[in-house]
């Protein structure tokens, strides 16, 4: 059975409404899967740290406040943030916080999260209308968790419903950030939202690798064009010595950012 | 000659293009403030992770020139959403 862990932190009047409609989709989820719920209350970023390692969730739900780099548990607390955004790897993180989609979905997308769910710009809600926006919201995981596996097609139903909302609504105001809503939302996963990249050398690598081509570091990439540089030489005979030692330096750094990434994971 | 005459008419098409698009906010500015003045007193929306009601939001809306370009931007662009979804 899936398992999901769904975080709904609640420190200000905002995230009352957020820690609203999590409890309604965790509703929809709980016939489907297993749901962790931790919330209701300032959340610690041990305890999401230790949830994570120890319920090992495929799912990560987070609504609360977010920024382009974090998501919060309380006013000065990151939950999740660019330094621990490893721990999403392999899992679908579901998230309804502001401009997290940004760089937090990015790094995350790049640390093999499956799919980042979120939102590049503030989120917007107009309160007397929030239960139209909670379904908004929800709409994406539940779509999902009823059988539909492609995430494109999955972003092709959400936004037809977020469509079928804003024409529905009466309210020109609910319309409004409806829209504005629905084109910040973002499902950054293989074939969906791929970040994208202005650097030559990662595009490059995205089309021979495909989505592994966002996981090549910097180091890794200049490391393997040093090697390639030493063993022309080397095998050219243009300066043997200076080719192996260029060899000897790339290959170090290499087995270094292996090793890096070992430890990380 | 043709430098200037160039420059001249590029001059005269910007200031009509500013001089439409300004006057075309002016009244989107106006229909909004309307609707936020007819709007019931609890009325209240969240933006992020600020509440804004009836009060602050006509009062920012006034003041605050920034403010204002958001809300019109996104009044504009859900006129366009809403146009372009009908002919499709």
């Amino acid at each position: 059975m899936l398992k999901a862990l769904a975080i709904y932190p609640v420190f200000d009047h905002v995230t009352e409404y957020s820690a609203k409609w999590c409890k309604k989709l965790i509703e929809h989820l709980k016939s489907k899967c297993k749901v962790v719920e931790v919330g209701g209350r300032r959340v610690k970023r041990e305890e999401v740290e230790g949830y994570i390692k120890g319920e090992d969730p495929y799912i990560v739900i987070f609504y609360d406040h977010g920024r382009e780099g974090a998501w919060f548990g309380s006013e000065g607390e990151h939950v999740i943030d660019l330094r621990n955004v490893s721990l999403l790897s392999g899992r679908i993180a579901y998230s309804m916080s502001c401009r997290s989609a940004k760089i937090l979905g990015r790094e995350a997308f790049k640390k093999k999260c499956k799919v980042f769910v979120g939102y590049v710009e503030d989120f917007v809600f107009n309160v007397k209308d929030e239960e139209i926006f909670c379904r908004a919201v929800n709409y994406g995981l539940i779509i999902w968790l009823e059988g539909e596996e492609d995430w494109i097609n999955v972003k092709r139903k959400w936004i037809d419903y977020w469509n079928k909302l804003i024409d529905e609504a009466d309210d020109p105001w609910t319309k409004m950030w409806l829209r504005h809503d629905r084109d910040s939302l973002r499902i950054i996963a293989e074939g969906v939202d791929e970040p994208e990249t202005k650097c030559p050398a990662r595009k490059t690598a995205v089309k021979l690798f495909g989505s592994a081509g966002w996981r090549i570091s910097r180091e890794t990439a200049v490391s393997v064009l040093f090697f390639a540089v030493g063993f022309t030489m080397a095998v050219l005979d243009v300066s043997r010595v200076l080719g192996e030692i260029i060899m000897l330096f790339s290959y170090t750094t290499l087995i270094y950012e292996y090793l890096k990434l070992i430890l990380n994971r | 000659m043709h430098y200037f005459l160039y420059t001249h008419y590029l001059k005269k098409f910007l200031c009509t293009l500013s001089n439409y698009t300004y006057y075309s906010m002016e009244e989107v500015e106006r229909v909004v403030l309307k609707y936020l003045m007819e709007r019931p007193p609890d009325f209240k929306w969240v933006f992020g992770t600020q509440v804004f009601d009836k009060k602050t939001t006509i009062e920012r809306f006034k003041k605050d020139a920034e403010f204002r370009k958001m809300i019109v931007e996104n009044v504009i662009k859900l006129a366009v959403d809403l146009f372009t979804r009908e002919i499709e």
